[in-house]
């Protein structure tokens, strides 16, 4: 049978973590507000800045733990509702958990399960008990409360969970909708803290919301810091949700100036390469996105010209990027993966690998960067190809977010 | 076998599926983990589409599926794919008229000539390649069955004068040099006449044994019974030359029926049907070591599991597993206990792929391709170690009496 995970045992020999302490977060270098760290968890000690693949529903789409491996992927995202929905927390913990369910060894981190809720499900009702829905598989009116997440994400094992937060759509017009959300996030929070059962072993991140608002997001940074003694880390959330981009950098900027600098910060839902350096430079560690698998599967490569769609790449000798020297990129031209994009498994699974691939080259870059004193070189360099099929023209809100950071381009 | 690249394959082995040219789930890093796979089946009716064949890049199929290391497998390249077409049966009739062969693709049916299946060969370069053979049911008629052997015997015709061809220089025979480092199989069509597929073998081998590199005998797997199979492959094996290897299509859709392709001399196995349960979502358990006792005992016995069903019993019986089962919600147990692929020796549980079936996430799949291809490979080599001990003939019955334990049990 599946050995249970030991969650936890130090994750090696020289773990940094105090004893007790289920997160060491150590800043190897800085530049600017640009920093490279080791983000040491149960299960892994991982390098930020750092882009995290999503794991839907415990595997990363066809990849395998070993390939994910190879790749250098150091955490892995699970989401919580589809794993209650499918088979189910009890289940997953008979396994071991997540990581036994899995076989990934490395590094885990689980969502609350709130924003799935009201981004999937119909009649998604959100009041100050939890969030009310119907069940997909009865039609029985369920409710999602800060307690439940909890006691799900205890029984998942991640290294990191998520607590759960009143989620608007950064689009929602209502101020007053931001407003009770802002409160109502420190208080479920609070909820979290309490009914969370293992500290030790998982590092449980509130999210700081408050729309686009400045005094909103100040409120919430100010309400979530009073509990900076018993918080590992924090995410940044109500972003990637279609906002304008001067916004969506701004926000970042005034989270990642206001959070305490010896903590982990995690902006949550972002997978653009462009947004991953702009927050970096502004001081962010953790990214997630399905972006990069999402797209495999619609036969799109990432490039570091942007993206490459193989479905007009019919005849191109080329591989997807000549200076990749992924496998995909070594074995195989474009006109071949063109006739197997969206017909056959194994084109999501080659498209998969080599955009994970370029996620981590990516990242592997700004911290060797940050870690080199040449950061705002690479991001000049970076932005000068990413648009180079523009004629090379930044966008401003690019520019703007980037002199925030002290990089001038 | 050793091809001219220098790609060798210890016999009997079994084909591997592929779907324009790589297997379905298994990418390049996890199949060269694989080390006992030997060849893969490649099916030239993948490389069509609207606008013809493709690609119009100069790599050879090696190069272009992404398996030109040394050490890789073996690549054999036939018209048809077996496993998802079936032999078009109505789209025929002009092209049986015009000597062309008429093949389901996945742009629809194309009407196919010798020489645009050439074309495929000289382009690709494969390590073997398939003369071309008729595509025809059993009992489709006396007259059809005859112009089956007919035209199955002139495609040979015209394969060996394309390859003797490629190393000689003459005029003409430029095209054809591509074909110097390709292994020709010459085809043979088993009808359900006896009689006729006899005597079409022994012109067969008259013909082409000395361009050929083995035989391939087609036809088999539609319809015909077991023991008509046998006599089938008996006979014609007698036509042919010793020292040339036998490819038969069809002739296997389970383990049983592999050990009888082998028994009557097949050398190269069609191991598609190991695929098949992959995309059925079902894994390859059965027993490679029965033991000629009652009862399965000792290691190696398949279905035990830590499995809170009743599933653990009678456990040498267990062939397949169907992993959809709602039984392996709460399975911890591997595929298959004391299994070393991929998936069984890092501790994957039938709970998380039942799990994975359920959200239809592509891992099941690479997960279950990666064991059945292993136990099918692991099950090849049990047989070749057993015919180089002389314990062959002991290993099918203890097989045979196991299986029918099975079927008594029920």
């Amino acid at each position: 049978g599946a050995a249970a995970a030991s969650s936890s045992s130090p994750s090696s020999p020289t773990d940094a973590r105090p004893a007790g302490a289920a997160l060491h977060f150590e800043i190897l270098a800085r530049q600017n507000r640009a920093r490279a760290s080791v983000l040491t968890l149960p299960h892994f000690a991982c390098s930020t800045p750092m882009f995290m693949p999503v794991g839907t529903n415990g595997s990363v789409k066809g990849l395998t733990p070993r390939q994910l491996e190879d790749l250098g992927c150091h955490l892995i995202l699970g989401n919580t509702y589809h794993l209650e929905s499918r088979p189910g927390a009890d289940v997953v913990e008979a396994f071991g958990g997540l990581h036994g369910f899995s076989r990934w060894k490395r590094a885990m981190l689980t969502d609350s399960g709130g924003f799935q809720m009201v981004s999937l499900l119909h009649l998604a009702d959100i009041t100050e008990q939890g969030v009310s829905f119907q069940s997909p598989s009865n039609g029985q009116q369920m409710l999602l409360t800060p307690e439940h997440s909890m006691r799900i994400q205890n029984k998942l094992g991640a290294d990191i969970m998520m607590a759960l937060d009143d989620v608007v759509s950064s689009v929602n017009p209502s101020f007053e909708r931001f407003e009770e959300a802002t409160h109502r996030t420190t208080r479920w929070f609070d909820r979290c803290l309490a009914a969370h059962t293992r500290p030790h072993e998982q590092n449980l991140f509130p999210i700081v919301q408050g729309g686009l608002d400045y005094g909103l997001r100040q409120e919430s940074l100010r309400q979530l810091m009073e509990r900076d003694d018993r918080i590992p880390g924090y995410a940044i959330g109500g972003l990637a949700g279609g906002e304008d981009k001067e916004s969506f950098w701004k926000v970042v900027h005034w989270c990642t100036q206001a959070l305490p600098e010896d903590k982990p910060r995690y902006v949550m839902g972002i997978g653009y390469p462009v947004d991953i350096v702009v927050c970096s430079a502004l001081g962010a560690d953790m990214y997630d996105c399905v972006y990069p698998t999402r797209t495999a599967r619609f036969g799109t490569a990432l490039v570091p010209t942007g993206v490459l769609r193989l479905q007009t790449a019919a005849d191109d000798p080329r591989p997807i990027d000549p200076n990749c020297d992924c496998m995909v990129c070594k074995k195989y031209s474009r006109a071949y993966l063109h006739r197997l994009v969206t017909k056959d498994s194994s084109a999501a699974i080659l498209l998969s690998y080599h955009n994970v691939h370029y996620m981590m080259q990516l990242m592997k870059g700004i911290r060797e960067a940050i870690q080199d004193n040449r950061f705002p070189e690479f991001v000049k360099s970076f932005l000068a190809t990413f648009y180079q099929e523009d004629g090379g023209k930044i966008p401003d809100w690019v520019r703007n977010a980037l002199k925030a950071a002290d990089i001038q381009v | 076998i050793t091809t001219s690249r220098g790609v060798t394959a210890d016999t009997p082995f079994g084909l591997v599926m592929t779907r324009k040219g790589l297997p379905s789930y298994l990418t390049p890093d996890n199949l060269k983990a694989l080390s006992e796979v030997k060849g893969l089946h490649v099916c030239a009716a993948h490389f069509f589409d609207k606008k013809g064949m493709y690609p119009k890049t100069g790599r050879n199929l090696a190069e272009l599926i992404g398996l030109a290391e040394p050490n890789s497998a073996l690549l054999l390249l036939g018209l048809r794919d077996p496993v998802t077409f079936n032999i078009n049966m109505y789209s025929g009739a002009s092209a049986v008229r015009n000597t062309m062969l008429s093949v389901d693709s996945d742009s629809g049916a194309k009407p196919i000539t010798h020489e645009m299946y050439m074309d495929v060969v000289r382009r690709t370069q494969p390590d073997l390649c398939l003369s071309l053979s008729d595509e025809v049911v059993r009992n489709c008629g006396g007259k059809r069955a005859k112009r089956a052997l007919k035209r199955t015997r002139e495609w040979l015709e015209k394969s060996v004068a394309d390859f003797s061809t490629a190393a000689t220089g003459e005029e003409g025979s430029r095209d054809n040099e591509a074909l110097g480092s390709v292994g020709l199989v010459g085809s043979i069509f088993a009808s359900d006449n006896l009689e006729d597929s006899v005597e079409h073998a022994r012109v067969a081998a008259e013909i082409a044994s000395d361009e050929v590199v083995g035989f391939a005998i087609m036809g088999l797997g539609l319809r015909e019974s077991h023991l008509a199979r046998r006599e089938a492959l008996q006979s014609i094996n007698k036509q042919l030359p010793k020292n040339q290897f036998r490819y038969s299509s069809g002739s296997a859709s389970s383990p049983l029926e592999v050990l009888q392709a082998v028994e009557c001399g097949v050398d190269v196995v069609d191991g598609s049907f190991a695929n098949q349960l992959t995309d059925c979502g079902m894994a390859m358990v059965f027993d490679l070591n029965p033991r000629k006792e009652e009862e399965g005992s000792g290691t190696g016995t398949a279905g035990t599991s830590a499995s809170a069903s009743g599933s653990g019993s009678a456990s040498a019986a267990n062939m397949n597993l169907n992993l959809w089962s709602e039984e392996y919600v709460y399975d911890q147990g591997p595929l298959k206990a004391g299994c070393g692929c991929y998936t069984c020796s890092n501790g994957f549980t039938r709970g998380y792929i039942h799990h994975l079936l359920e959200c239809r996430e592509l891992l099941a799949e690479v997960l279950l391709e990666s064991h059945n291809t292993y136990h099918m490979a692991q099950f090849m080599k049990t047989i070749r170690a057993h015919i180089a001990a002389g314990t062959f003939s002991e290993y099918v019955s203890a097989f045979r009496k196991n299986t029918d334990l099975f079927h008594s049990d029920q």
